[in-house]
């Protein structure tokens, strides 16, 4: 055996040429899947943490029917028993209660439809960052009668601080809602949509103004672990009070989900082919090798070998220069990416905006995910295997009297 | 004793024309240590006939019986044993394993007989001493000169202590000085060993060398003499 491997590793150096083309082919996929792997998960985790982790959630508890249609009457009542049996859930750490609703908006010189966010500043502020985002001013008083302005929102109606909002709505169950406040901050959103047309206030200043106490729209579920929304709002289901629900983000955010599924889609579609194209690369150089060394493994025959010793010392050559290309691709591939885990790609141009328009920061961050260098080893090795595959059989039928001819 | 009994041995081939036969109704009979040389034409059936003596190829009609074994009585897993311990091969050209050097070549195979490294190893170096070539153990096939690469094959058919070395044209490469000293060599082996050489040839220099010349046409033997060899 150890004669076999010595004669597969001295063959497969014998036309070095045709060996490193060969490795690098398989380096050359291997470290474009990687990278490119890294980049999309790495992309997918900064989109979800942006656009869901900011605001969304990855969780929300609201009222059954309130994700068809978000009026008022559809929101929900929040008792204390509800509250329990979500904070059962070993899953969930935290709530972040909102009452969300829309309103005229009017200043001095101009007005605009709006959307109006009750919030509890400072539970707010640990999820969505708003103080971070924060160009002047500060967040509203816990349960002040006053107003937070998205920037450009404001400019649209040419206020600033100390300058008086006012919000003229329809309250729940048809009461009419209307109030003044004062601007107490100007923040810029990263979404260009939410910061054109987002007021947010107290919880308890949004629930006055729509007349609707101890009601909310929404609950923010903080999960101490994002992966495992889907499942946690599934077991939900059975504690939470009649008429209430629990979405993940996935159902709150089908297009993103569906963004992600067409990117990931069209990724394998490319890796796909780029191992097509490798894989005939690699049966291509086998069956050159073998047409070569027909003679030669005439003779081996002639003198004794058996077919299955000639197949396992071809065999253990591929095997060699695919573990030889995986590993050069992904010594190649690791520092870079691990570079880039660390140094995000800074997007400009139309992509950024596009990221933008989705609220996500246009930076492309590398995922370091030791788990897909090990999926890349095995899915090389199951490319070599395939394309030896016709080759090797080709060894085991192999007629000593057609090689010695050869 | 006679080693090798062909008795009325036929090769057909079918080949898209017609139906060649490469031998035909050959019968033949060698001994313990003969030095022999199958002579004849290109085409004439050499090749065919020392692949059906080494067990390589099947025969169409006719057998050969080696030490008392019919051939065609032997499993195919059998015959390659068979062949491994009785029969050693010299052929034309490319014989040796490109990756292993000279010694490795003649220990390879004595180590699919199984045999322990270190008799292997003193069998191999002895039998290269033999050829001449004990300063090139270590040395590739390929950073040996032709005739040095067959004198490599004629130690690596000893190896194994068979009972016959058959060479197919052994010499049709070599030029001409190379290829006496390659016969010269095979003959002292021929003598030393015991071993049975029967080897093919159309070169009249290497004919003269032989014992015994048997003459190949279309197939057929159509001479087969003793003779005195020229030294
Ligand atoms: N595999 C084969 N298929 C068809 N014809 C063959 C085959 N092998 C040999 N022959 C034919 O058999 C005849 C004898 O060939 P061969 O034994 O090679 O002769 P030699 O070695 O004396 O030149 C030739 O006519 C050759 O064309
Ligand atoms: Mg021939």
């Amino acid at each position: 055996m150890s004669e076999i491997l010595k004669m597969a590793w001295r063959n497969i150096w014998r036309n070095r040429r045709r060996t490193l083309i060969t490795a690098s082919s398989v380096l050359f996929a291997v470290f474009f899947a990687i990278v490119m792997r890294s980049m999309q998960l790495g992309t997918y985790s900064n989109m979800t943490a942006n656009v869901v982790g900011a605001y969304t959630g990855y969780a929300q508890v609201q009222a059954q029917g309130y994700w068809d249609d978000k009026t008022l009457d559809n929101s929900l009542d929040w008792t204390p028993q509800a509250e329990q049996a979500v904070l059962a859930h070993p899953r969930v750490v935290g709530l972040v209660p909102r009452f969300d609703s829309f309103a005229l908006a009017a200043s001095d010189s101009s007005s605009k439809g709006v959307g109006v966010v009750g919030v509890l500043p400072a539970t707010e502020d640990s999820m969505s960052r708003l103080s971070d985002k924060l160009l002047e001013g500060r967040l509203p008083a816990p349960t002040a009668a006053e107003v937070l302005v998205a920037e450009r929102l404001a400019v649209f109606l040419k206020i600033g601080l100390g300058d008086t909002l006012a919000l003229i709505g329809m309250g729940y169950q048809g009461i009419s809602a209307v109030g003044e406040y004062p601007v107490v901050g100007i923040v810029r959103l990263p979404s260009p949509q939410l910061n054109a047309s987002l007021v947010y206030t107290s919880l308890e200043n949004a629930q006055e103004l729509f007349a609707a106490e101890g009601r909310l729209t929404s609950v923010v579920l903080t999960l101490d672990d994002p992966d495992f929304a889907e499942p946690t709002c599934a077991e939900l289901a059975a504690s939470l009070p009649e008429g209430l629900v629990a979405l993940p983000w996935q159902e709150l955010m089908p297009e993103l989900v569906q963004q992600i599924e067409s990117d990931q889609a069209s990724g394998f579609l490319i890796l796909g082919i780029l191992y097509v194209i490798v894989g005939f690369g690699i049966f291509g150089t086998l069956l050159m090798m073998l047409a070569e060394r027909r003679r030669e493994m005439g003779v081996m025959m002639a003198v004794g070998m058996g077919r299955r010793a000639l197949a396992t010392m071809v065999g253990a050559e591929m095997v060699l220069l695919g573990t030889l290309g995986t590993l050069a691709g992904m010594a190649a591939a690791f520092p870079m990416v691990l570079y880039l885990h660390h140094n995000p790609i800074l997007l400009e141009g139309e992509m950024a905006q596009a990221m933008l328009n989705l609220g996500v920061e246009p930076i492309v961050p590398f995922a370091l995910e030791p788990g897909f260098f090990v999926w890349q080893g095995l899915l090389v090795a199951a490319l070599v295997a395939v394309a030896s595959l016709h080759p090797l059989l080709s060894i085991l039928k192999l007629n000593v009297i057609n090689a010695l001819r050869a | 004793m006679n080693v090798i009994e062909i008795e009325n041995l036929s090769k057909e081939y079918q080949t898209p024309a017609a139906k060649v036969r490469a031998v035909d109704g050959v019968s033949l009979r060698f001994e313990r240590g003969e030095f022999a040389a199958i002579v004849g034409p290109s085409g004439s059936g050499k090749t065919t006939l020392l692949n059906l003596l080494g067990g390589l190829d099947q025969a169409t009609a006719g057998s050969i019986r080696i030490a008392g074994t019919d051939l065609a009585s032997l499993r195919p897993g059998q015959l390659i044993d068979f062949r491994k311990d009785n029969i050693g091969f010299v052929f034309q050209s490319y014989n040796l394993i490109p990756v292993l050097t000279a010694l490795e070549n003649v220990e390879f195979v004595m180590q699919l007989q199984g045999r322990p490294k270190a008799e292997r190893r003193a069998r191999a170096v002895e039998l290269l001493e033999a050829v001449g070539l004990g300063e090139r153990l270590d040395s590739r096939p390929g950073q040996l000169s032709g005739g040095q690469q067959q004198r490599v094959a004629v130690a690596r058919a000893l190896a194994s202590k068979p009972q016959f070395v058959l060479a197919d044209e052994p010499t049709a490469n070599l030029d001409s000085r190379s290829a006496l000293t390659l016969l010269e060599i095979m003959e002292r082996l021929n003598r030393e060993e015991g071993a049975t050489f029967i080897f093919s040839t159309h070169d009249p220099r290497v004919v003269a060398k032989a014992r015994r010349v048997i003459w190949l046409e279309d197939g057929k033997v159509v001479s087969d003499k003793t003779q005195e060899p020229t030294i």
